[in-house]
């Protein structure tokens, strides 16, 4: 494979993922900003290699690439104040609690230690099996249930029930009326 | 919560974020990444090789100095050294050194061959001392009649032919006494 044709192919391969690797970059690291270095930073390892990568398993190399990128970004910031392009979403308790309850999931999901975060990303926006989720992030099966159970149980228990938000929506909306 | 409401939201909010395409973004990241990954412009690769080059520095440094270091120097430890190319004596025990006593063994340590020239015919007023060698320096010794030799323990043995008296005998041609 010529240089020509692996940087055409790279090339394609971006522009028609770029707008999934945004997605998960956001939901991921919580900001635009810091999801444009990590998708740069996931590309830019993923070229110099691109020859060897195959082209089924190409998502999943850039994939796997950002979550890395992200757990290192995170060692590094630990305790550290981020700078980030907007403030993160917190919910206002004016007389409207339960509709931004079911705003507030977001940010609790960003303040998840970020295996975790992978985790859910990659089962609830990216739709993979646990399997595939193991073989993106290079874990264990048991792993991977094992943090998603305690990302799910961390959100369950910051976060009031759903159903019960949208019951009260839904009444406060009739009494509205 | 239960656990079908708590997958809803956060399917419901994961497929919130909108990214719209972004074409000029997605073509400077091509850009970017084809760049940087051709010239290998990564963060740690400099850090990396600074830390290589301290360290071959370092261990050639080392390295020259080990090489220089005289090995018959005892260490400030004594014999306590755990180098094995010092060899510790106990106390009082005789260094042995060569010492040369005879003509012989002169020629044994110098490795010099006996020589085949003929013995030197003595006179009867010949008074030649014994050749003797010390092993700290040459020395000479005058016959009246004969040759000078000169022998060292360091090297073979010379011998030169002083001017002969008058009426002496002698044979012109250097000669070595042997025992």
């Amino acid at each position: 494979v010529s240089d020509s044709a692996t940087h055409d192919d790279f090339a394609e391969f971006v522009r028609v993922n770029w707008t999934a690797l945004m997605r998960m970059g956001i939901a991921v690291s919580g900001s635009r900003t810091e999801a444009e270095d990590l998708v740069q930073g996931a590309l830019t390892a993923a070229y110099p290699r691109w020859n060897k990568i195959r082209p089924d398993q190409a998502l999943a190399y850039v994939r796997r690439a950002m979550f890395n990128l992200n757990i290192s970004r995170w060692r590094r910031h630990r305790g550290s104040e981020l700078s980030v392009a907007e403030p993160p979403e917190r919910a206002t308790p004016a007389g409207t609690g339960a509709v931004d309850d079911r705003l507030s999931l977001l940010p609790l999901v960003r303040d998840l230690p970020p295996k975790q975060r992978a985790v859910l990303v990659l089962r609830y926006l990216c739709d993979l099996s646990d399997a595939e989720i193991a073989e993106t992030l290079g874990i264990g099966l048991s792993t991977v249930r094992t943090q998603a159970m305690r990302a799910l149980a961390a959100l369950r228990a910051a976060h009031p029930d759903p159903s019960r938000s949208l019951a009260l929506t839904t009444a406060t909306t009739e009494e509205l009326r | 919560m239960n656990d079908d409401n708590l997958d809803a939201e956060l399917r419901r909010e994961f497929d919130a974020i909108f990214v719209p395409y972004d074409a000029m973004r997605a073509q400077h990241m091509i850009d970017r990444a084809t760049h940087d990954g051709l010239t290998g412009s990564r963060t740690w690769a400099r850090p990396l090789a600074a830390a290589a080059a301290v360290l071959v520095v370092a261990g050639g440094g080392a390295a020259l100095a080990a090489t220089h270091s005289s090995p018959h120097h005892l260490p400030a430890g004594g014999p306590s050294s755990p180098d094995p190319t010092y060899r510790v004596l106990p106390p009082n025990t005789p260094v042995p050194t060569p010492s040369c006593t005879t003509l012989a063994d002169a020629r044994i340590l110098c490795g010099s061959t006996p020589s085949e020239a003929p013995a030197t015919p003595r006179t009867p007023r010949s008074t030649a001392p014994t050749p003797t060698i010390a092993p700290s320096g040459p020395v000479q010794t005058t016959t009246p009649s004969g040759p000078v030799q000169t022998m060292t323990p360091s090297g073979p043995v010379q011998t030169t032919t002083p001017s002969t008296p008058t009426g002496s005998p002698t044979p012109a041609g250097p000669e070595t006494t042997s025992r």
